[in-house]
């Protein structure tokens, strides 16, 4: 079956006064129907800059330069401006980390959601206001009629998060964003929303991307993830697999980071040095500097995305399957 | 290697100097600010030892229109027109900078110590920083210098002192600002004095915000100066841009070059410096914006 | 001076009923509005210990820590530093203390002056103190910063020049200068790559070792608190609700906002899964208004009317070295 959105080998560059630096270097992935695909990474991952350009929303500086991006077949990049508005909003819809930049502070938060609707003409007057309050109803706001009278600045953090999804779901979307949905609430907020994003996915049978640092929050609600770094794919697999076997070194840090972290006991185990960026000119394996199990071939070379069979990709010579046991064990910093 | 959304921006804060290294990207119009007023400024400095003609000697070719001899035509009284406008260019030059740094130098201050004391003393000098700005500044200007005499300092002293307001909002707002930063609280918690504080660690972020206010301030002088000038309130024994006008305003339909050519100096000039006020503004709220 | 010495005391520093509230609204038709960002904390810590303060926005746990600082002044309650009472020191006698207490801050980007070098950053405490100049000057920042991890050659460059996780460590050199006793972090690596976290957690860790410090290590993030405190307290809204031995809160949360948080948190392990029971309904009230009694009663699962309504819960014991302010402890 063909996938929802397919993504081939997207290369993305920003220009500076400095000259041109690559942000993502050649992304491979696809999203099924229905299905939720977890995009987890650090800084200078590329992991927002990919998922924007789905929907081409990249700044004036950035361009792509290589690769396809395609919706249910259709090329998004020759999209007309006419056809990417009814994309934008009406196919696929987006939900940013930070609600208060995204609303407009002047206007009430009902209108907001209604003009969402209004653009893609699926719904008008009195009937759309009377869908704005069971969206309302839907995302979780209590009274939600009152509060769609309410300007943004007169919720809180988890309120407004709310009226950005229900505004994504307005036009009931086959695909939804979440660029770091939770990143900027409150933990006991942040268990909300996301477990809302999972009810509304499979309410709607709709496909989530969901972008994040935190590679927990992909292991609770997602069926599928991708690992970024310095603006390459990683590893990509069916999440429970890929965490609870990872095969790249990378994911295998993260992961053992933060099950430490969750733990007592002196000495973490940290990985050295900063994550690197795309434009950094790293030779070989980009990970290599800070990798444990690099040996000289990752110095030279850098490694193709290697099929592991069941849907997994790697991209590293070694692989984690290959590793001693031992030397996974208490690894130094 | 640095932090953010989009961390594949440049580097997201200013380094020291780069504010005014110009970017490519930073557009026509700031450029041609520079262009503008780069020309102004070496027509003004180097002009007079290119340009050997004394703008004050009196010449046999009256009213000459502009030709090869005269570039810019001569005057009822056989003077050189683009002697004078050499010189006027220094003159006005002068006048506009030194007011606008009398202007920068009591604003600063002032909404420096505004924004940083806050409280009661904020709302005082505020106060006082509104007074100045209710007053119309060329009325003042005129009736000052119809009182005290015309000589260049008085001008440059009454634009200066009725000027200041714009440039101490701006000092104000940006002190305001930067109190709440992190690092001024470090700097705090570093043992600093306020002395220390202000001087330090505060002015080197605010001097960028006074360098775009002390050149639109610069512009505005000119022009205030060039209007007292054209109503014969300027010192008469410089030949400024402003004196040019009101000397040439008779000769509008008939020698039109006395009057064009003072009057194109003023309006480029006064352009050029508000489009490099824009251009170094511009830059500042980018850096401001990747941060 | 009104200094009053509590010699019974052993702790390094010790917290007695602090309030701060924030006064907002100017003039005559406005009603003032009051932020109740701290209402009565009382705590102790230990020498040579880390208490985690941990809570989520509007709990106050920022301005506790810029209070015990001396950034932020105490609206009323006394601050024991070494037996002595600071919280309402002022000028001089402020900058003494910042000898001995000291903050490292949440964002690296921010806290570290633009235009200075590293080395202009980590000197100026040893500028202002008048501690050391010249050449011996450079000889403490350089010692500070390859205590940091840093190598002596970032002396001259520029905060911009580094990584988060690499400025985070100029701001750690910059506070550990002077060899303060205490130091407040405040939510120092919430805005570090995971991958870097560790490697400054690791870095405060040894430090405290080294230096015999204290840390009242303030986050949001419960993981990340777990692995360094020794002793955790959890505030809501301006209130204390339960403070433990670290181990005994994480295994027996007794408050049912901690239960919450807990359940709440990614990343940590878990016995059993989320459990759907313990989320919490409906947002943080705003610190301007809290809710009368009991101020988590509004959100709270157990919560039973009107006993949680009307009173509010004291601080009291609930088995060694745990203190929980809860009507029904321990039946969320």
């Amino acid at each position: 079956m063909r996938p929802l959105l397919e993504v081939s080998d997207v290369k993305i560059e920003f220009s500076h006064s400095s000259g041109p630096s690559t942000a993502v270097d050649g992304v491979t992935f696809d999203v099924h129907e229905g299905e939720c695909v977890g995009i987890v990474g650090e800084s200078g991952s590329g992991k927002s800059v990919t998922a924007r350009s789905v929907l081409r929303l990249l700044p004036s500086a950035g361009k792509m330069t290589s690769g396809r991006i395609a919706f249910e077949g259709e090329d998004v990049l020759g999209m007309s401006e006419l056809r990417l508005r009814e994309f934008r909003g009406g196919d696929v819809g987006m939900v940013f980390q930070d609600p208060m930049s995204s609303l407009n502070p002047v206007i009430r938060v009902g209108p907001q959601i209604e003009e969402a609707m209004l653009y893609h003409s699926r719904y008008g007057g009195q009937e759309a206001k009377s869908r704005v309050v069971d969206l309302l109803a839907r995302v979780q706001v209590p009274d939600p009629r009152m509060r769609s009278r309410a300007y943004p600045h007169q919720l809180s953090g988890g309120m407004r998060q709310r009226v950005m999804i229900a505004m994504a779901y307005a036009n009931e979307p086959r695909l939804l964003i979440a660029d770091e949905p939770t990143t900027a609430l409150d933990v006991t907020v942040q268990a909300q929303i996301l477990r809302l994003l999972r009810e509304l996915g499979r309410e709607f049978g709709t496909a989530v991307i969901l972008i994040t640092h935190n590679l927990a929050l992909v292991a609770d609600l997602c069926d599928r993830v991708v690992v970024m770094y310095a603006g390459r794919v990683v590893e990509q697999g069916p999440c429970r697999e890929v965490i609870s076997n990872p095969q790249h070194p990378y994911t295998w840090a993260l992961l053992e980071t933060a099950r430490q972290m969750g733990a007592k006991g002196r000495k973490l185990f940290a990985i050295p040095g900063s994550p690197a960026s795309a434009k950094d000119r790293i030779h070989g394996c980009r990970f290599h500097p800070r990798c444990a199990f690099a040996v000289d071939r990752c110095r030279d070379q850098e490694p193709p995305l290697i099929d592991l069979g069941g849907g997994r990709e790697a991209r590293c010579w070694v692989l984690m399957q290959n590793v001693s046991p031992d030397l996974t064990r208490g690894t130094p910093q | 290697m640095s932090t953010g959304l989009l961390a594949e921006d440049a580097p997201s804060v200013p380094t020291r100097g780069s504010v005014f290294r110009m970017r490519p990207r930073l557009g026509v119009s700031a450029a041609l600010g520079v262009t503008i007023v780069g020309a102004a400024v070496a027509a003004a400095l180097i002009g007079p030892l290119v340009y050997r003609v004394s703008p004050l000697a009196l010449g046999a070719s009256q009213l000459a229109p502009p030709s090869l001899t005269y570039p810019m035509g001569t005057d009822n009284l056989g003077r050189d027109i683009l002697a004078r406008f050499i010189y006027g260019a220094r003159v006005s030059l002068a006048v506009g900078t030194l007011s606008a740094l009398v202007a920068v130098g009591i604003g600063s201050f002032v909404g420096g110590l505004a924004g940083y004391l806050g409280g009661r003393a904020d709302f005082f000098l505020m106060r006082v920083t509104e007074v100045f700005q209710v007053v119309p500044l060329f009325l003042l200007a005129i009736i000052i210098v119809a009182l005290f005499g015309s000589g260049q300092a008085n001008v440059i002293l009454v634009i200066g002192i009725l000027s200041w307001p714009a440039t101490a909002r701006i000092a104000r707002g940006q002190v305001l600002v930067l109190r709440e930063e992190e690092y001024i609280l470090a700097a705090k918690l570093s043992g600093a004095t306020w002395a220390r504080i202000l001087t330090k660690h505060m002015l080197p972020n605010v001097v960028p915000y006074l360098v775009v206010s002390a050149s639109l301030q610069t512009g505005s002088a000119i022009l205030v100066a060039a209007f007292l000038g054209f109503l014969g309130l300027g010192d008469p024994s410089q030949p400024s841009w402003g004196l040019l006008l009101n000397q040439g305003q008779l000769y509008l339909t008939s020698a039109w070059w006395l009057p064009v050519f003072p009057g194109l100096g003023l309006s480029l000039t006064i352009l050029g410096l508000n489009l490099l006020g824009d251009g170094i503004g511009a830059t500042l709220s980018q850096r401001q914006g990747t941060r | 001076m009104n200094n009053a010495i509590d010699s019974d005391s052993m702790a390094l520093v010790k917290v007695d009923n602090l309030v701060v509230h924030f006064h907002l609204g100017v003039g005559l038709l406005n009603a003032k509005k009051v932020i109740h960002a701290v209402d009565g904390v009382s705590l102790e810590l230990e020498s040579g210990q880390t208490l985690g303060l941990v809570g989520e926005s509007g709990c106050g746990k920022s301005t506790l820590g810029r209070a015990l600082v001396g950034l932020q002044r105490a609206t009323a309650g006394r601050i024991y530093f070494r037996g002595v009472d600071v919280a309402q020191v002022k000028s001089k006698a402020l900058r003494e203390l910042h000898k001995h207490i000291q903050m490292v801050f949440q964002d690296p980007v921010a806290s570290l002056n633009p235009r200075m070098t590293v080395e202009d950053i980590i000197g100026e405490p040893l500028r202002n103190y008048r501690v050391a100049s010249g050449l011996e000057r450079r000889s403490l920042v350089s010692k500070a910063l390859e205590a940091c991890g840093l190598s002596r050659d970032m002396m001259h460059r520029f905060p911009h020049e580094f990584s988060g996780g690499q400025r985070q460590r100029v701001g750690i050199a910059r506070a550990l200068v002077l060899r303060p006793a205490f130091v407040v972090c405040d939510e120092p690596v919430s805005a570090l790559d995971v991958s870097v976290q560790a490697q400054i957690l690791n870095l405060l860790e040894d430090l405290q070792d080294q230096l015999g410090l204290t840390y009242l290590f303030i986050s949001h993030d419960l993981a990340v608190v777990r692995h360094v405190a020794h002793r955790v307290a959890v505030m809501y809204l301006g209130k204390l609700v339960e403070v433990a031995a670290c181990e005994e809160l994480y295994a027996r949360p007794l408050h049912p906002y901690t239960k919450a948080m807990l359940v709440s948190s990614p990343g940590l392990e878990r016995d059993e899964r989320s459990n759907e029971r313990a989320l919490l309904k409906g947002d943080i009230p705003s610190p301007v208004n809290p809710p009368s009694g009991c101020r988590f009663h509004t959100r709270c699962p157990i919560a039973q009317f009107p006993k949680c309504q009307m009173e509010e819960p004291p601080l009291l014991r609930n088995g060694t070295d745990h203190w929980v302010a809860c009507h029904f402890p321990g039946k969320a």
